[in-house]
């Protein structure tokens, strides 16, 4: 450890790491979707012109070869009649909708779904409300197969996944995720040490300890606050009380107080034993409130509630490739901080027992 | 002051924070030490976090949302990434500072 904190190339790496992170994360571009369909309601044996507005989408190359369904299921839609296109990003369609759905129920969703050769297949679901006023399900089923949902294209390049609210802010994962896990990463070190402290009383396992805590809690400090100023333009406010939010305070506070236990012990023997059994302790508390109470309850955070966590569309092939390099570039540069931090320290402690003698 | 009745002098000698508006009792009282010592090291987290706060939240108020959710809310990755940034910063002044104050000592020592 001695000698690799006075190596510079893993610093280095870390640099470089999240040089990429940045890159990739901010320039590789979001697949095409569908941000606004007008109206979003609708009655049966109607003809109804649908307004639709996508991202990132190239409706004008695309021309006569776009095509729009809307779908229930993967055997019952109905294909639209009429398409215009009004730019690359705007294009009315009209839909002729049957006088009976294929469904028991007096409102069913459909998805709306856009496929042309240079965007590939969209889908924006729950698109349009249909409501019948009687059922009749057989009749419905015949109605509604008019045209399979066959030929879809697949685009072409590296996409990161489009999702509604949260468009280009995905990219936050990079930013704000992979610093918890970093964050985990670096008061699981610190907890290392304080163990190492206890078993050998050596004082530069507390500096380390002391060091990675404070980093950690640096990480998770920006964590809580990168996520308020992304929940105010995805969830609506800063802070919501968010089970999470609630959880992963209580947690900093519980770590912030182990440096306010450290003040109160002038002797430095003293002081590097307790708090290292506090941040023991800390940690035993840290996980549970982090990764098990959350899932207890109904969060608006992904992976908890029911939801699946870090999969699916929120976590795809593609941004798996920059959000572990994330991490293990935050955890790389969190290391480098707190190595200058047990470097002064060290050095103060050095002086100090030259000039006592 | 002309006179005091014995409840305002009980207010007067309790009320340190404010040295300019009381009386004779705290009228030599130098508080600038303790406005140093509270205000040093916190000014600069202070200021930083100030304006973090206030970028989003100005946005919120006045209504102009628009530019932080244009371009599919884009300018809300760029305030993440400069909260992270100016978090570094922060930390890394603290740094400086601990680093300084062991430099001072070193000179004091000769």
């Amino acid at each position: 450890m001695q000698k690799l904190i006075r190596q510079h190339w893993w610093k280095a790496l870390g640099v470089l790491i999240l040089i990429y992170v940045f890159i990739a994360g901010m320039l590789i571009p979001l697949k095409p979707g569908i941000t606004l369909v007008n109206p979003s309601s609708t009655r049966t044996d109607t003809e109804v012109v649908v307004e639709v507005e996508g991202y990132n989408t190239n409706f004008d190359q695309a021309g006569e070869s776009i095509r729009m369904w809307l779908k229930m299921d993967d055997e019952r839609s109905i294909a639209a009649q009429q398409i215009e296109v009004l730019g690359p990003t705007k294009a009315k369609a009209a839909f002729r909708i049957p006088a009976y759905l294929p469904s028991q129920q007096k409102v069913q969703d459909f998805a709306l779904i856009i496929d042309n050769p240079v965007d590939g297949a969209t889908v924006r679901p729950n698109a349009v409300l249909v409501t019948q006023d009687s059922i009749d399900q057989e009749l419905g089923e015949q109605q509604w197969k008019n045209d399979p949902l066959t030929n879809l294209h697949v685009r072409d390049g590296i996409t990161f996944p489009f999702r509604n609210i949260l468009g280009e802010t995905i990219r936050n994962t990079y930013f704000h995720v992979s610093l918890w896990l970093a964050m985990m990463i670096i008061f699981i070190a610190a907890v290392v040490y304080s163990i190492r402290h206890l078993r050998t009383l050596s004082l530069d396992y507390d500096y380390w300890a002391s060091s990675l805590t404070a980093v950690g809690l640096l990480l998770g400090g920006l964590g809580l606050f990168t996520g308020g100023i992304w929940a105010q333009y995805t969830w609506g406010t800063f802070w919501s009380w968010d089970i999470k939010q609630f959880t992963t305070l209580i947690a900093l506070l519980i770590y912030l107080a182990y440096f306010v236990l450290r003040r109160a012990f002038p002797d430095e023997a003293q002081r590097a034993r307790i708090s290292a059994v506090y941040n023991i302790f800390a940690f035993v508390a840290l996980i549970p409130l982090i990764y098990v109470l959350p899932r207890l309850t109904d969060s608006l955070h992904p992976g908890n509630g029911g939801n699946p966590a870090l999969g699916g569309e929120d976590l795809d092939n593609t941004m798996r490739m920059v959000f572990y390099p994330a991490v293990i570039g935050w955890t790389l540069i969190g290391s480098w901080i707190a190595s200058l931090m047990y470097r002064s320290n060290k050095i103060e402690e050095q002086l100090m027992d030259q000039w006592e003698e | 002051m002309g006179r005091i009745s014995p409840l305002s002098q009980l207010f007067l000698t309790e009320d340190k924070r404010s040295p300019e508006k009381g009386g004779r009792f705290n009228k030599n009282i130098d508080f600038s030490p303790v406005k140093q010592c509270i205000m040093k090291p916190f000014s600069w987290i202070a200021t930083a976090l100030f304006f973090l706060l206030s970028m989003p939240m100005a946005n919120a108020q006045s209504g102009s949302t628009d530019f932080m959710r244009s371009m599919g809310k884009m300018y809300v990755v760029v305030a993440v990434i400069l909260a992270v940034f100016i978090g570094i910063v922060v930390f890394l002044v603290y740094l400086d500072r601990r680093l300084t104050k062991i430099e001072n000592q070193i000179n004091d020592h000769g």
